[in-house]
């Protein structure tokens, strides 16, 4: 069963920690499913993806959601977390890649950051599913080589910055923790 | 990602740039009026 939250109204974005995968030319791009590329500015979820038992599969042409993505009974939309991802274990990694230690990013194509997200939001307890997205900030450590790009180009065409350090970048850019609790 | 229960739905507005404003054009006083020549 699907429940009905009703739909609240805020001002601003919500900022949220995710991870991009780093490809020529400085560009972004989703590292997960479908390899969507990120612009500079506004970028607007597409579904692509069909939820199998057990894996997802890429679809060929987007899912005509009614509203557009992010929808509650599927699991499209752009992903953020509330707080940096931890290390799981290996096994634990090839299912959910996401939870690798923002220390490795930078250290291949993967780069670690934050996101805002505005328009239909879905929060979650640990991280929330947005209709538009943007990156914000990353974080490539000082002896991190990225292998398809460098930061500088990163840096140029995202017009953000790019911090040395996570210490920083947590201080800067951490999200707000956003209000779970459902208005009146 | 793994983003936990999803407990809320929200409309989130985004903050439009500020419209930059025109600096104001300074106006010269008015020349004063001059006095009437005394006749």
């Amino acid at each position: 069963m699907i429940q009905d939250f009703g739909r609240d109204i805020a001002v601003g974005a919500f900022r949220g920690y995710r991870w991009w995968r780093a490809g020529r030319g400085g560009w972004l791009e989703s590292p997960w499913y479908g390899r969507a590329r990120w612009d500079a500015g506004e970028n607007r979820a597409r579904c692509l993806v069909l939820q199998r038992p057990r894996r997802w599969v890429r679809r060929r042409q987007p899912v005509d959601h009614s509203d557009g993505p992010p929808v509650l009974g599927c699991d499209c939309g752009f992903y953020a977390l509330h707080e940096p991802p931890i290390e799981a274990p290996r096994e634990t990694q090839q299912i959910f890649p996401w939870q690798t230690s923002p220390d490795l990013s930078g250290r291949g194509p993967l780069v670690f950051g934050v996101a805002e997200a505005w328009g239909r939001v879905l929060l979650g307890t640990h991280g929330w599913r947005a209709e538009f997205s943007r990156p914000i900030a990353l974080y490539v450590p000082q002896d991190a080589t990225l292998p398809f790009t460098d930061e500088h180009a990163i840096a140029t065409r995202y017009r953000m910055p790019i911090l040395r350090d996570l210490g920083w970048l947590l201080a800067e850019w951490a999200p707000d923790r956003p209000d779970l609790a459902r208005s009146a | 990602m793994n983003i936990g229960e999803i407990v809320r739905e929200v409309e989130v507005v985004p903050v439009s740039e500020p419209t930059p404003i025109a600096e104001p054009v300074e106006t010269p006083d008015p020349a004063p009026a001059r006095e009437p020549a005394r006749t």
